[in-house]
């Protein structure tokens, strides 16, 4: 104890005096902890989506199919006359959309499980619809297009049919409290007045897409059926989208298909059939890549740290090698001194942590955070997973930067370099 | 207090065997001050280090007190110089970085002392450099680098002041005030070894040995 003390002093005083260098180590620690905690960050995120998608989607992960109509947006004509005469005909289950699925976001679709007559959660996927914008809310709040003083609203009710709300997502209702009303201009002359009902709660509707005309990249509406038996039309940008229904296994999932194949052919739509599951491999897959590139990057990262801070040392010990002598004629031992070398060291990797630390961690809340699901996930993930591996690595990098400074001490006995040796 | 007995020393490396020292006895009291002469290369400094612990003798005995030196570990010679050596160096051996009362903390550090500021001060102001403490190696003369250098022997409480070339950086003038101040420091007791070529230097000790290829030649005192 007495000794860490004392080496202590020293080590401050290195910090101190080379400070570039320290600042140099510093950020370079910081990098490569950086990208190691992405890298475990991305690994961690896709078994924890992937738990929690399994836990929701059950078998309907393998059973929901996935209908991918080319040129076929939700505001074509023909599209959604396909969607309501494949309801109507009863050739599939559900319908919904999807443009891109994230797995990463996959716990979002706890939202999705449907729900008995009981009110008991079935496990069966009925029909989502994901983009973008509903993967960054937080409550869903539908709403109902009312008469507004000009008497405007005649052409928006016509083209939801035969349904009886709108339901909207996100960023127009996020500050708008249930029970008050809204007011949407399109132009000087075309404004919509909508009270915002209530809050879709889990199980009580599907999803719905973005947003309403005239926001971010795609705006569409979606309708819903009070009894979850899906309709759905809607626009949305880009218009080719995936249409989503259940796909059961065996002779059923044929005749499901070939009854849809048929409609799209007597329509002449241009269509073809993957599953959910594939969609969803497919976005693991994308993930992984992006877990590969930091991955990559953490180990050339990691490498040139060693290697730099290795250097760095060498550059140093040479150039203050009398340094050394002297101390050691003062009365510290090699020992003492490579104990010094070591908590400059642990002093730098500890402040890298704590930075890279915190940095992985906001980039995640900024990232997922904006919802509790989000949040406590990127909470999870940090504490359970990454700070351990993160711990580990910074002490194997503790090891691997002072091993060379205490051997070298050792070795060299500062006795020499006070003599004016060579080493 | 120490005691050499057929001290040799050999450098050997891959051509050449060099005697550095050869068949050295010697013995120094308490509160002596020893001039060790000699011409470039005959082994006043190896001497010197062999005296401090910074190195082995090939072959021979060397007591101090009751210790056995030359039988010592590597821990225990670290020991020994901690308790006994304080050393002086040609080049003032000042860390550049520090203060002179950084500088002259240090010894105190490694030997875990608690209040070193007041240590340190008194020391300045006995040797006359209070005025240089919050001042960096390089904005001192030479003369007052090696008092700071001296005050840092001394600090820790060495019994032996162990002076290699002392004056060898210094003119003849601060040259002589340096040694003014080594005789002084001998006066209250302190046994010091001053290694040098300079007879001036040499003859303001009370005893003189002067070595040549290795050996004693001369061994004399006033
Ligand atoms: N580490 C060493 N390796 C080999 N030879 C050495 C070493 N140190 C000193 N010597 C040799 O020992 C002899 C005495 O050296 P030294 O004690 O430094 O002389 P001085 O201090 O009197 O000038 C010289 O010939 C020198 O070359
Ligand atoms: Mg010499």
């Amino acid at each position: 104890m007495k000794e860490i003390y004392k080496c202590w002093k020293l080590s401050l005083d290195k910090l101190r005096f080379q400070w570039k260098k320290a600042l140099m180590m510093v950020s370079m620690l910081t990098m490569s902890l950086v990208a190691l905690g992405e890298t475990c960050f991305y690994q961690k995120l896709y078994d924890y989506s992937e738990s929690s998608c399994r836990e929701v989607l059950s078998e309907a992960l393998e059973n929901a199919g996935l209908i991918y109509v080319k040129g076929g947006g939700y505001q074509a004509e023909e599209a959604r006359r396909f969607l309501k005469s494949a309801v109507a005909s009863e050739a599939v289950k559900a319908i919904g959309c999807m443009q891109v699925l994230r797995v990463d976001r996959l716990s979002e679709l706890q939202r999705l499980q449907a729900r008995n007559e009981k009110g008991e959660e079935q496990g069966l996927l009925r029909w989502i619809y994901m983009d973008e914008t509903f993967l960054n809310v937080c409550d869903l709040k539908f709403a109902e297009l009312l008469d507004d003083p000009d008497g405007q609203e005649a052409r928006e009710i016509e083209m939801r049919g035969e349904t009886h709300f709108s339901l909207y997502l996100g960023n127009h209702f996020r500050e708008i409290p249930v029970g008050t009303c809204y007011r949407e201009r399109i132009s000087e002359e075309e404004t919509y007045v909508y009270e915002v009902k209530g809050i879709l709660e889990k199980g009580q509707c599907f999803v719905s897409p973005e947003i309403v005309k005239g926001t971010g990249a795609g705006s569409s509406n979606a309708m819903i059926s009070l009894d979850n038996e899906v309709i759905f039309c809607g626009e949305v940008s880009p218009p080719s989208a995936f249409w989503m229904y259940l796909s059961p296994k065996g002779a059923d999932g044929e005749k499901t298909k070939a009854a849809l194949k048929g409609l799209a052919q007597e329509m002449g739509l241009n269509m073809s059939f993957s599953s959910l599951k594939d969609h969803f491999d497919f976005a693991k897959r994308k993930g992984g890549q992006l877990q590969a590139v930091f991955g990559k990057l953490f180990v050339i990262l990691f490498m040139a740290t060693l290697v730099n801070g290795i250097l760095l040392f060498l550059t140093f010990f040479v150039k203050n090698a009398r340094d050394y002598g002297i101390l050691h004629a003062d009365g510290f031992s090699a020992g003492e001194l490579g104990i010094s070398c070591l908590l400059e060291n642990a002093m730098q990797c500890i402040l890298a942590f704590f930075l890279a630390g915190s940095m992985v961690w906001l980039a995640g809340m900024l990232l997922f955070g904006s919802k509790p699901e989000g949040a406590e996930m990127v909470n999870d993930i940090f504490l359970y997973s990454l700070l351990p591996i993160m711990t580990c690595v910074v002490a194997l990098i503790l090891f691997l930067l002072s091993v060379i400074p205490v051997i070298l001490l050792n070795i060299a006995e500062p006795i020499m370099l006070l003599k004016g040796e060579r080493l | 207090m120490i005691r050499l007995k057929n001290i040799n020393k050999i450098y050997s490396n891959y051509e050449n065997e060099t005697k550095a020292l050869n068949d050295i006895s010697l013995e120094i009291g308490q509160g002596e001050m020893l001039a060790i002469t000699g011409t470039s290369g005959s082994g006043k400094s190896t001497l010197l280090h062999l005296l401090g612990g910074l190195d082995m003798p090939t072959s021979g005995e060397y007591f101090f007190d009751e210790l056995e030196v030359s039988k010592m570990n590597d821990r225990e010679l670290h020991a020994f110089r901690k308790q006994n050596i304080g050393f002086v160096f040609q080049d003032f051996a000042l860390i550049g970085r520090y203060t002179a009362f950084e500088n002259m903390e240090l010894p105190l550090i490694a030997r875990g002392v608690k209040n070193r500021r007041e240590i340190v001060m008194n020391c300045m102001k006995r040797l006359g450099i209070d005025h240089l403490a919050g001042k960096r190696p390089a904005h001192m003369s030479g003369g007052q680098q090696q008092r700071v250098a001296i005050g840092r022997a001394l600090v820790s409480n060495a019994r032996i002041l162990l002076c290699d070339e002392p004056t060898g950086a210094l003119d003849g003038k601060t040259g002589g005030e340096v040694m003014d101040l080594l005789e002084e420091i001998n006066r209250e007791g302190k046994t010091v070894i001053v290694v040098t070529h300079d007879i001036k230097v040499a003859e303001r000790c009370r005893c003189r040995i002067e070595i040549e290829d290795g050996r004693i030649v001369t061994d004399a005192s006033d």
